[in-house]
């Protein structure tokens, strides 16, 4: 059985740096779940919330509701103008049906919670813009 | 040939009751659920985190514990911010229906959350902090037995 969660983590950092308008904005700055040290701003950072089987079939069959948590971070207290552009990416990118990365299948992607936040890191403001999604996997046939 | 139904007795009215009764104990109960499942899987570190979960259902009567959480969650990290209690929908006894903050009907509803601001930080990581979230991951768990209650409201 392959690790769905590896693989998720997998197509969300190759969808999300593929797409020009996303890394004419941030470069090449697309983490999984925090920024290294000294990392520049603007950035995207993707992380996994949690998850649970929601189906168990018979055998080993299963189908996993997987959230995630998708934005960009720029310094700041706007989220308008090029935050807004990265941000504006990730419905168009992530709302997929039937899509497999080696040896699992992405049956569907479900917008689930808008994501905005305002607050302060080593006192300089920070703003956050981006999506709570649902991601429904299992491993392919 | 005419077919003639005569009702002697209407118990739609106690049916109702005991739906709307048992309806408000699944959402009181998978609240403390939630909540007890989410103190287990907790980050700790002083432990003030797990201690300030708490619970607000307003019924008939309030009930939370946010105080004691509070309380707790403070003794334990002196340096913690507190934040307001989050309220739940309440009963309105005159037309006997829940309203929500805005005063709007709703449905019963419970609120599980952290009397700790940094709550919100462990929840959804910072930009050099990974998430360590809690809240979401039980309520993920409480979801499956949430439904299956509410499935038997009418039985």
């Amino acid at each position: 059985m392959p690790a769905e969660l590896a693989r998720v983590n997998q197509w969300m950092y190759s969808t999300l740096a593929a797409d020009t308008a996303i890394s004419n904005v941030v470069g090449s700055r697309i983490y999984a779940e925090q920024a290294p040290q000294g990392a520049s701003y603007p950035m995207v950072l993707f992380a996994h919330i949690g998850n649970i089987d929601v189906t168990r079939a018979m055998n080993n069959g299963r189908l996993a509701k997987v959230i995630y948590l998708v934005r960009v971070v720029g310094e700041g207290f706007s989220v308008s103008g090029s935050l807004q552009t990265v941000a504006d990416r990730f419905d168009p990118l992530l709302l997929v049906k039937n899509v497999t990365v080696d040896g699992v299948r992405i049956a569907y992607v479900q917008h689930d919670q808008h994501h905005i936040r305002k607050d302060s890191e080593n006192g300089i403001p920070v703003s956050y813009l981006g999506s709570y999604y649902l991601i429904f996997c299992q491993p392919a046939d | 040939m005419p077919i003639t139904l005569i009702v002697r007795r209407n118990d739609i009215p106690n049916v109702k009751a005991r739906i709307a009764d048992k309806n408000v104990d699944a959402v009181r109960d998978n609240a403390h659920f939630m909540r007890d499942y989410a103190q287990s899987i907790a980050p700790v570190r002083t432990g003030a985190f797990r201690a300030s979960l708490y619970v607000n259902f307003q019924g008939e009567q309030t009930e939370s514990d946010y105080g004691q959480a509070a309380a707790r969650a403070l003794q334990l990290n002196p340096r913690a911010r507190i934040v307001p209690e989050q309220q739940a929908a309440l009963l309105d006894q005159n037309v006997n229906r829940f309203r929500n903050p805005l005063g709007q009907f709703t449905q019963p509803e419970a609120v599980v959350s952290s009397a700790v601001e940094y709550a919100l930080y462990l929840e959804e990581g910072t930009v050099h902090n990974s998430p360590r979230p809690t809240l979401r991951q039980a309520a993920l768990a409480t979801e499956p037995r949430f439904k299956t209650d509410m499935g038997k409201v009418a039985d």
